[in-house]
């Protein structure tokens, strides 16, 4: 098993993070426009069109430092957890993100890795009440 | 000992993609607009971060015009000492994929793990200035 780390310092308290990371609609201000939140509360994110459907589900509930969730679909995906971690010191977050438990380091492990790295711009962005809002329209990369 | 890896597509000619890696006025553009290099084999290079409270002294190891750049690193950092940065241009039927790999790391710290994320926001920085879509550079100053 293989995971991606990565992590990021944003210069706002953990409170505003939390929001970010913790339910479903907050991956829509940073991560994909295209966002649905099914009855059960399944998380699913649409990517290029849906050609890729990532569907989401929180593992237990989240604390105001911990947030995972478990992937439920997609080829290399599915099986894997997004875990968040948030820590505070003087008004500032760092945050700690993990794509855990990926079968093998594959060249689409490598891309995540650099995707994730832009996302965390985004969620920092966010968390701060700046642009660009998500990395992903509905049919692409949103610029 | 730890790597950082990253990929990404990139819409434009391999050339384009390495001026912008090799060369002083590319990498100004996407990575920080304090850099100076010198463009040789040998050359001296510069990064200064937010008014220069970080620096990174590198060297220039290898220019391969459009296929790849690898640059050592000497300091100031003391965990980015020893280590050494690899771009590697690989052509695909239209556009090019970027390989990048941040080597020889001695623990995979903290820093380490927020340099990992700074270099997939610098890949999509370089993407996009390659393909004209400049948001210029993650440092400005």
């Amino acid at each position: 098993m293989s995971d991606i780390r990565t992590a990021i310092q944003i210069d706002v308290p953990t409170a505003k993070v939390f929001p970010l990371v913790g339910s479903g609609p907050g991956f829509a201000k940073w991560w994909a426009e295209d966002l649905t939140v099914r009855s059960d509360g399944t998380v699913d994110l649409g990517f290029f069109n849906r050609s890729t459907v990532y569907s989401l589900r929180l593992v237990k509930a989240p604390t105001p430092t911990e947030v995972e969730w478990h992937c439920l679909s997609g080829k290399e995906w599915k099986g894997t957890r997004l875990l968040f971690q948030l820590s505070e010191s003087k008004g500032q977050t760092l945050l700690r993100f993990t794509h855990a438990d990926w079968e093998a380091v594959t060249d689409y492990f490598v891309s995540c890795n650099t995707t994730w790295g832009a996302l965390m711009f985004r969620l920092k962005c966010a968390a701060e009440g700046r642009a660009p809002g998500p990395l992903f329209s509905t049919a692409g990369w949103a610029l | 000992m730890p790597d950082l890896l990253h990929e990404i597509f990139v819409n434009a000619p391999a050339e384009k993609i390495y001026a912008a890696i090799a060369t002083q006025k590319g990498l100004r553009l996407w990575w920080t607009a304090d850099t100076t290099i010198e463009e040789r084999v040998g050359g001296n290079a510069v990064f200064g971060f937010d008014k220069r409270a970080t620096v990174f002294r590198m060297k220039v190891e290898e220019l391969v015009p459009s296929k790849r750049v690898v640059l050592s690193c000497h300091g100031d950092v003391e965990e980015w000492k020893g280590t050494r940065l690899t771009w590697e241009i690989v052509p695909q039927d239209r556009g090019s994929s970027v390989q990048f790999r941040h080597a020889h790391w001695r623990e995979a710290t903290r820093l380490f793990a927020i340099c990992n994320s700074s270099w997939g926001e610098l890949m999509h920085r370089l993407r996009d200035y390659s393909e004209g879509k400049n948001r210029g550079p993650l440092w400005t100053e």
